[in-house]
């Protein structure tokens, strides 16, 4: 199955519209969309608007090829079940995002091959010939550092508020 | 009746909380990491129904709305919204990983004396996002998530990446 994602934010009709006409054009593949709040409801796909966590969990182990948004949510929980995902990232001219991080998240993520990447809807299918192929190259964030400095920050403030208390 | 609760659980009043997406993404990433903090969270904040019941697996949750700075009206809402739930829970300090309601959340904590420890998302690579910009001026503990963004003269710090 091809899962296209949007998140939970905001519509993404350009990239619902590109990934329905892949849908019509490969019908044998069966889709599954995440539409958000769009105004373009797809023809050639079944779809949702949101869904909690548990269904969406679900839905995504049944996937083998993903189609998103280039939110981190979505990248990180493809890298974290080792999933093909193709990233259209938020175009901010276009007013699908308030600027234009997710075309650098795009391109960074796509250049350290974590995912595949399409800036324009004409680019989507092409890219969803290698997307059944693709292989992404794991990736290995280091949260335990994050969380250390943070217990660490903790520790000097609950001794700073006894201080303060006694 | 809120502050019998209080007392009769941490003595800290640790706030955690996260803007849906990706900012929920790394909240969690980084509470699983926590390897034994001091304190604990007590109260959770984020900004929609269907993040409820991932937030209420670590504490009573709120939550107050999504807005961005392209939405005015809304961004008003959850600004009150904020102060309601920090004059209801009155933070020591908060953890957040964004975006702009956790900022606007951000923004009442320090006002009503609490601490601030905010981490700019990792989605955030060429700069940092403009909620932190904002945060750090008051934040007690600021981290970017990519090194080249740390700031040692700003106090902005580099230490990981949670996604």
């Amino acid at each position: 199955m091809t899962f296209v994602i949007v998140g939970s934010v905001a519509p993404f009709d350009r990239l619902i519209r590109a990934a329905d006409a892949l849908a019509a054009e490969y019908p044998h593949e069966h889709w599954f969309a995440q539409i958000g709040d769009g105004a373009y409801l797809p023809t050639n796909m079944e779809y949702v608007r949101f869904m909690a966590k548990p269904e969406f969990d679900l839905r995504l182990a049944g996937s083998d090829k993903l189609i998103g948004h280039a939110g981190m949510g979505t990248i990180s929980t493809a890298l974290g079940l080792g999933k093909p995902l193709l990233v259209m990232p938020r175009d901010p001219e276009r007013g699908e995002h308030v600027d234009d991080h997710q075309i650098a998240t795009a391109e960074y993520f796509a250049g350290a091959g974590h995912v595949l990447a399409a800036a324009e809807a004409h680019e989507l299918g092409s890219a969803y010939l290698e997307l059944s192929t693709f292989d992404p190259v794991p990736r290995t964030p280091t949260p335990a550092k994050v969380a250390q400095r943070i217990g660490q920050f903790l520790s000097t403030f609950e001794s700073r508020r006894s201080t303060t208390r006694q | 009746m809120s502050s019998d609760r209080r007392q009769a659980s941490s003595p800290v009043r640790f706030c955690v909380g996260a803007s849906a997406g990706g900012h929920t993404s790394q909240l969690l990433s980084l509470l699983e990491n926590d390897g034994g903090w001091p304190i604990s969270p007590t109260v959770c904040v984020t900004t929609l129904d269907i993040l409820r019941s991932q937030f209420e697996k670590i504490g009573p949750t709120t939550v107050i709305g999504e807005c961005n700075r392209k939405q005015p009206v809304a961004a008003v809402a959850v600004f009150i919204r904020a102060l309601r739930f920090v004059l209801a829970e009155r933070p020591d300090v908060l953890v957040t990983t964004g975006a702009m309601p956790l900022a606007l959340v951000a923004i009442w904590v320090k006002v009503f004396g609490g601490a601030v420890v905010w981490i700019d998302s990792v989605a955030r690579i060429r700069s940092m996002s403009l909620s932190g910009r904002l945060v750090r001026r008051f934040a007690d503990l600021t981290l970017v998530q990519w090194p080249h963004l740390a700031d040692e003269t700003e106090g902005i710090e580099y230490v990981g990446q949670l996604l």
